[in-house]
């Protein structure tokens, strides 16, 4: 086997790995019957370039940021593309939002060091830097002031959404997932009249309570519907959808930002237990509420 | 007679339906509200990049109070537009004070 032989093969493998790459692309843009609209196009771009970054002054809004865009395509993806475009346009703000934060955090930090620097030169020359002190010590002062407003808030607010949570598991069961996130689980009975999507009488206390959970827990959250396998599969399949958007439309008009939330029905296919008996059967009839674990 | 006592039962389930309940606005319209205030207050109105985020804010606004297309994210999009407005103020502020130190800075080097 000569040196050119091996040449040729090689080549001609890439040449086929290249060609399955390009079939593999074409089928993919095949399956995607709808086009991102501008906003989204613009949103992907934007996180894309920033999804690498270190800056310490927007990791919040970056982490905003990628979960509007998910939210977008993941909308467009379901084939609602006005509605995809409205969260794109959400996307692209919090993207560009992220963005300002991070400049503005990183001329903060220079304008401290630039003020520093002043003094040194000033004293150093033996100048009345009396005036330029005053000004960077305010500035030390308000990033000082701003650091502890900062650290107290967080710590009210992990306080509020522990007991939020607390709060929770008197009538759900909470369960942190490793592969989907928080799951809480509330039983059908507990929220629903039987056999509707009616609320019985208790929903709307516990549901207030989820929905201060909710506001206090930004990640994004899917409402899940599920049934026992009593009575018709495409019953149990519309019951849940049904169940699920009641609760998701609550949450909303309780305050939850409608960006970060969707619902879905699974009617019968997802049980947690055994379907044979009565307790199984109850297990099953649930609504669960996934706060999405971030992927980032 | 019997179509004057219709008209008179259509007149009344006409305005009937045309009279929404009144009521507080909802959480989402007043925290919108609420950040396109602060907003203002950050000075979005005298920074150009940043009005035109608080105008967009103040469309998305006046389209979720008018019940256009899903309100509830129309009032985010006022609410995400309006965050944006704020810290494009903000960053406009510092990035100005920036300017004036280095200035002062190199002024101080020259001397």
């Amino acid at each position: 086997v000569t040196a050119r032989d091996t040449e040729e093969k090689m080549t001609t493998q890439t040449f086929k790995t290249l060609a399955v790459a390009a079939l593999a692309l074409t089928s993919l843009a095949g399956c995607s019957t709808l086009d991102p609209s501008p906003a989204l196009i613009s949103a992907r771009a934007g996180y894309a370039a920033m999804a690498g970054s270190t800056n310490p002054y927007n990791a919040a809004e970056r982490g905003q940021a990628h979960a509007a865009v998910n939210r977008a395509n993941g909308i467009l993806a379901g084939g609602d593309p006005a509605k995809a475009d409205l969260l794109a346009q959400i996307a692209l703000a919090k993207v560009q939002n992220a963005e300002v934060v991070g400049q503005t955090g990183d001329a903060a930090a220079r304008l401290v060091g630039t003020q520093s620097e002043a003094i040194s030169v000033a004293r150093a020359r033996g100048m009345a830097a009396a005036g330029i002190t005053a000004a960077a010590n305010n500035a030390t002062a308000l990033t000082q002031d701003q650091i502890e407003r900062e650290r107290a808030a967080r710590a009210a607010a992990e306080a509020a959404r522990q007991k939020a949570l607390d709060n929770l598991k008197l009538f759900a069961n909470v369960v942190e997932d490793k592969e989907r996130g928080l799951v809480i689980s509330i039983g059908g009975e507990t929220l629903f009249k039987v056999n509707s999507a009616k609320f019985g009488p208790s929903a709307n206390q516990e549901l207030t309570a989820l929905s201060v959970y909710l506001q206090l827990d930004p990640r994004p959250t899917v409402v899940e519907g599920h049934t026992d396998n009593s009575g018709k599969p495409a019953f149990n399949m519309k019951l849940s959808q049904a169940r699920a958007k009641d609760v998701m439309d609550f949450l909303v008009a309780q305050g939850v930002s409608a960006d970060r939330i969707t619902s879905v029905g699974f009617g019968e296919t997802r049980p947690i237990a055994d379907n044979k008996t009565k307790a199984g059967k109850a297990l099953n009839r649930r609504v669960d509420v996934v706060m999405v674990k971030a992927t980032q | 007679m019997r179509h004057l006592s219709k008209l008179i039962l259509a007149c009344a389930l006409i305005t009937g339906c045309a009279t929404p309940p009144a009521g507080p606005p909802p959480k989402w319209m007043t925290d919108a509200q609420a950040s396109i205030d602060e907003a203002k207050a950050a000075g979005a109105e005298q920074v150009p990049a940043a009005a035109e985020h608080l105008q967009k804010a103040q469309l998305a606004l006046a389209n979720a109070q008018a019940g256009k297309v899903d309100p509830g994210l129309q009032a985010s999009l006022a609410m995400s537009e309006a965050t944006l407005a704020k810290h494009i103020a903000k960053d406009a502020k510092v990035k100005g004070d920036l300017q004036t130190a280095t200035n002062q800075l190199n002024a101080l080097k020259g001397q």
